[in-house]
């Protein structure tokens, strides 16, 4: 569990680090949201990882359980 | 401004790639030049075409430019198709905040299969048209760019978030802060009054409490933006996480006043019947286009106007029963009908800039017809309005109307009595028919069976 824990702070700090190209937008994202943004985002991206790749995983053990003999 | 005036609609400014204007009677969404490649991309990459095949976006069509621009700086001029009842998110039951929120959320989805992004979130971007919870701003997009936040994050958990947790955790009935509110919940506020509990939920406790900490932390500190950087793939899971955070967000309900209504009233089967026949006759001779049906409970005699392809909003002051009202109405998939909570003694009144952005309840009106059933002694007698200036608000509000009177010797009456003085001497039938003879034409009463109650046919002269 720390593990996980300490992964997912992890892949939070290293994307928070990264530079980013200027942009304009008429809504402001005001700083604390922006912030808020970019950790959430980074933690929350392993776990949506994750469950992607299980789905994927039970996808695929489902269309092969399901697909039928060919018949010669 | 209203569509029946010419002009630019009074709550279309905050965006500058375009705004909505009425030019006699109808509406027209101008592109300007500076939304060019953005508006080409939704219309091109084919997204436009998914997102109104998933009924998510309202239709337009383009129209020609050199005849109808509103200014000098139109690229495109969209007609769009008109929304049959504007209404706002304080207006909703909980459910429906919660479809607009994940219709949100599925827009963006699907945008980003075809490189483009939300750019805001607003709540009032959602109307419901055929049942259906769809984003009528068109020009929400712009082209996605590689490593770039979620702009419209911080709207969305003012406008959909926080709103849905309070009326979830704390009570159903702090929807109304939106009214307050109009940029969404602040969420130091919405923090604030969460219960100590949702600090254990993952979510909330990112997306509204931390991130209420974070907005105080750096309210008045800058930092450079240009050195953050989202990959596609934690974009994606922001959005996920946004959905399972309002997926997880149920309303339990609870037992409310009326909620029971159709079950608990001194109405037997065969009254009911005779009352939803008359009822329909009525609606049957003067074939409205446009019915209100005001204290509507959960939308039994709504139905009655709806089924008959009459645009109808059912109008309740108890969240109940409005949110049983609307979800009956997803379950059957009816289109005509729209279930919005109104307490008719304070109706929703013009807020925003200049009082002019969010329009009151009589200035979406009038309809056609008025349904006012078993609701005139709850005026009277609950809140105390004299008949004539019960009359006098009907007049503004529609042309026809059906409308039950209720006598002082009804059991429902004499219940909202037992607690308190009869001060109401000047309520009777007769000072009731006298009052609404001021504006209306008494066309059919009928007396309803087993009961003391008349039901009234009136239309304007």
């Amino acid at each position: 569990m720390k593990q996980i824990i300490n992964l997912l702070l992890l892949s939070g700090l290293i994307l928070s680090l990264l530079p980013q190209e200027a942009q304009a937008a008429y809504l402001d994202p005001g700083s604390g949201s922006f912030l808020m943004q970019i950790i959430i985002a980074g933690l929350v991206g392993f776990s949506f990882f994750a469950k992607l790749f299980w789905k994927n995983i039970k996808l695929f053990f489902a269309n092969l359980l399901s697909r039928e003999p060919k018949q010669e | 401004m209203t569509a029946a005036e010419n002009g630019i609609i009074s709550s279309s400014f905050r965006d500058p790639s375009g705004f909505i204007f009425s030019r006699n009677g109808i509406l027209y969404r101008q592109v300007n030049l500076t939304y060019q490649e953005h508006y080409d991309h939704l219309m091109q990459s084919g997204l436009y075409e998914a997102l109104l095949q998933a009924e998510l976006l309202i239709p337009h069509q383009e129209v020609d430019p050199a005849q109808y621009a509103w200014t000098d700086q139109a690229y495109k001029v969209l007609k769009v198709e008109t929304v049959p009842f504007i209404s706002y998110p304080y207006e909703w039951c909980f459910s429906q905040l919660k479809a607009a929120a994940l219709s949100t959320l599925k827009i963006q989805k699907i945008a980003g299969d075809f490189g483009m992004t939300l750019k805001d979130s607003s709540a009032y971007n959602i109307q419901f048209v055929r049942g259906k919870p769809l984003l009528i701003d068109t020009l929400s997009f712009e082209k996605y760019r590689e490593g770039q936040i979620w702009v419209p994050y911080r709207q969305f958990c003012q406008h959909f978030l926080a709103p849905l947790a309070l009326m979830s955790q704390r009570d159903v009935r702090l929807n109304r802060l939106l009214q307050i509110y109009i940029d969404g919940i602040p969420l130091d506020l919405a923090s604030s009054l969460l219960p100590l509990r949702t600090w254990l939920k993952p979510a909330l406790l990112s997306h509204i409490h931390l991130h209420a900490k974070s907005q105080k932390r750096l309210a008045n500190k800058t930092i450079n933006k240009d050195s953050y950087k989202l990959s596609r793939f934690n974009f994606a899971g922001l959005i996920d996480h946004l959905e399972s955070a309002i997926l997880k967000l149920r309303w339990r309900g609870q037992k409310t006043e009326w909620g029971h209504y159709y079950e608990a009233t001194n109405y037997s089967t065969e009254s009911l019947d005779q009352k939803k026949q008359q009822v329909a006759e009525f609606l049957d001779q003067i074939r409205p286009k446009f019915v209100f049906d005001l204290g509507a409970n959960t939308g039994l005699f709504s139905r009655l106007a709806s089924a008959r392809g009459i645009q109808t909003v059912s109008f309740d002051l108890d969240p109940m029963a409005v949110e049983l009202n609307y979800l009956e109405n997803q379950q059957k998939g009816e289109t005509h009908l729209l279930p919005l909570l109104l307490d008719l003694t304070n109706p929703s009144a013009n807020i925003g800039w200049e009082n002019q952005e969010r329009l009151s309840f009589l200035e979406r009106g009038p309809a056609d017809t008025a349904l006012a059933l078993a609701l005139i002694h709850h005026l009277a007698i609950s809140n105390n309005v004299p008949l004539g200036k019960i009359a006098h608000f009907f007049n503004r509000i529609c042309d026809s109307l059906i409308i039950e009177f209720v006598p002082k010797q009804d059991s429902q009456v004499q219940r909202l009595l037992s607690s308190r003085e009869d001060i109401f001497s000047g309520y009777t039938q007769e000072a009731f028919e006298r009052e609404f003879e001021q504006y209306f034409r008494l066309r059919h009463s009928v007396k309803l069976n087993g009961s003391e109650r008349t039901l009234y046919l009136m239309q304007k002269e």
